[in-house]
């Protein structure tokens, strides 16, 4: 599970910033970049180590980094299709995130047991309050709610708040939503 | 046919059903297994019944096991290896099976473009098509981590066995390869062949050891250049390196290898505007020659065929070599 993080991290950063900067960054950690192959040396501590020297690195705040990497990750074929499952439109699709943790821990060994709830807040507005969520994780899911609002073709405004995220609708179909189908096609 | 209409929407609650009015016509079908059998209004056009036995190709048998609630399947004619399956039981006058996909639903999905809408909330084909798809997802992310590791893994091993100065085998990596000749000299004869520098202390003494490690480089350049792939090159330390040449040779080749490395060791070596020169001398030992697994006993052979190679450049007397290590 962590080291699928640790992965994630490392895509993240060599896809947006460039291998140079991924390179500073590990540098900058103490790490060697063998080392960051191997699951044995993963830990908490160490992503939030490198989260924290790559926020310096590139002059941003770690919540942003956070937020851009789930805004990315959620444009990786797969995991953008296997989010489109839990709802057909983008609003659908927050209803059903009270199920995100059990469908992450069906897929994904070790998964931390962590809890959303969704209360709907009048005509379009949402609050996601999470519970046993790991520090970090709510800017993660942050990005990845803006990024499937892109993906849906939703303008949506999301800002987190304490230990919730607070999501309105403004309009769905802003833009065209990109295609989904239940069956994927055999190029993948 | 009278369906009790407006208290319950078959089509909604049961979108693969299938109402049958007799063993082989249809009265209605919901709207997901349309979509896979299309509008025909027989049995007989779109599926084949399977099980239970008593039901096969006898509409009778198939209206009683429906009636008794036994399990059916049945396939699609039309689409091979998607099947259906389900359970039923008599409904005003007719025979009712709730149908599902079972295992074929993947495929399904795929050949009839099934969305969302086309199951229930409370059928579990979404949670199954996403964990199907998730299950790639995963083994496709683990597949790639372990090629990583594998790689990394290769090129530390390759790195145990490389000599560092001129990427020959090292002594441990060439032991490694004799080791398997060795074992499959019955099959693959091989001949052994034993190479050191006349006089390269000099070059070190003169030069300094950078030059040293020039003219080492090159005479592994030499070396590959005038074997084969299948050959195999070592670099034992020091000066002394050793090849195994695959396959037998008769003692005229060998003559002629030696002679045609030797002379490609000679060419001069350009460094720092100088141009070095050093020369070889070479040994070899057939193992067609050996008829025991006897490692010792080639390399001696070879050792020594080395020295008197040594001895007669020098115009000397053979004279044993000191052993040095």
């Amino acid at each position: 599970m962590l080291g699928m993080l640790d992965r994630s991290l490392e895509a993240f950063l060599r896809d947006c910033h460039g291998d140079e900067a991924w390179r500073d960054i590990l540098a900058a950690a103490n790490i060697r970049p063998e080392e960051f192959l191997s699951s044995a040396f993963t830990g908490r501590s160490r992503i939030r180590r490198i989260v924290l020297i790559a926020a310096r690195k590139l002059g941003k705040a770690p919540e942003d980094i956070l937020e851009d990497l789930g805004a990315w990750l959620v444009q990786i074929e797969p995991i953008r299709r296997l989010l489109r499952f839990s709802g057909t439109s983008y609003g659908d699709f927050v209803l059903s995130l009270g199920e995100l943790p059990a469908r992450a821990g069906m897929i994904l060994a070790d998964m931390p047991e962590f809890g959303l709830a969704v209360v709907q807040k009048g005509q379009g507005g949402f609050a996601i309050l999470s519970r046993r969520l790991p520090p970090g994780w709510l800017n993660v899911l942050a990005g990845a709610l803006r990024g499937m609002a892109d993906d849906y073709g939703t303008l949506a405004l999301i800002s987190v708040n304490g230990e919730a995220i607070l999501l309105s609708i403004a309009l769905e179909g802003h833009a065209a939503s990109r295609p989904f189908a239940l069956s994927f096609g055999e190029a993948q | 046919m009278s369906v009790p209409a407006g208290v319950l929407d078959l089509d909604a609650l049961l979108p693969m059903h299938l109402l049958l009015l007799d063993g082989d016509r249809i009265g209605r079908a919901g709207p997901t297994l349309r979509k896979l059998i299309g509008s025909t209004t027989r049995l007989q056009d779109c599926l084949e019944v399977e099980r239970p036995p008593a039901a096969i190709a006898d509409p009778a048998g198939l209206c009683s096991a429906i009636a008794s609630g036994e399990p059916v399947q049945m396939r699609l004619r039309h689409h091979a290896g998607i099947t259906l399956r389900g359970r039923g039981g008599r409904l005003a006058g007719g025979y009712l099976l709730d149908l599902g996909l079972g295992m074929s639903l993947v495929q399904a999905v795929r050949a009839f473009d099934l969305n969302g809408a086309d199951f229930t909330p409370s059928d579990l084909a979404l949670e199954l098509l996403f964990l199907h798809e998730a299950n790639r997802a995963v083994m496709a992310e683990l597949a790639r981590t372990n090629r990583r590791l594998e790689e990394a893994r290769a090129a530390e091993a390759k790195l145990a066995v490389t000599d560092a100065l001129t990427g020959l085998l090292n002594r441990r990596g060439f032991q490694t390869e004799l080791e398997q000749a060795m074992r499959s000299l019955r099959v693959q004869p091989f001949v052994l062949a034993q190479l050191d520098l006349d006089d390269f202390k000099q070059v070190n003494d003169r030069f300094g050891h950078a030059a040293g490690d020039v003219v080492l480089q090159s005479v592994a350049r030499a070396l590959e250049s005038e074997t084969r792939a299948t050959d195999r090159l070592g670099r034992m330390g020091g000066d002394e390196f050793m090849m195994i040449l695959a396959g037998p040779a008769s003692a005229a080749e060998l003559g002629a290898i030696g002679r045609r490395i030797i002379a490609r060791i000679r060419e001069p070596v350009a460094f720092k505007g100088l141009a070095l020169e050093v020369s070889a001398s070479i040994g070899f030992s057939r193992s067609q020659d050996h008829d025991r697994w006897d490692l010792a006993a080639m390399m001696a052979e070879a050792d020594s065929a080395l020295y008197q190679d040594k001895a007669r450049r020098r115009g000397q007397r053979p004279q044993r070599r000191r052993q040095t290590d």
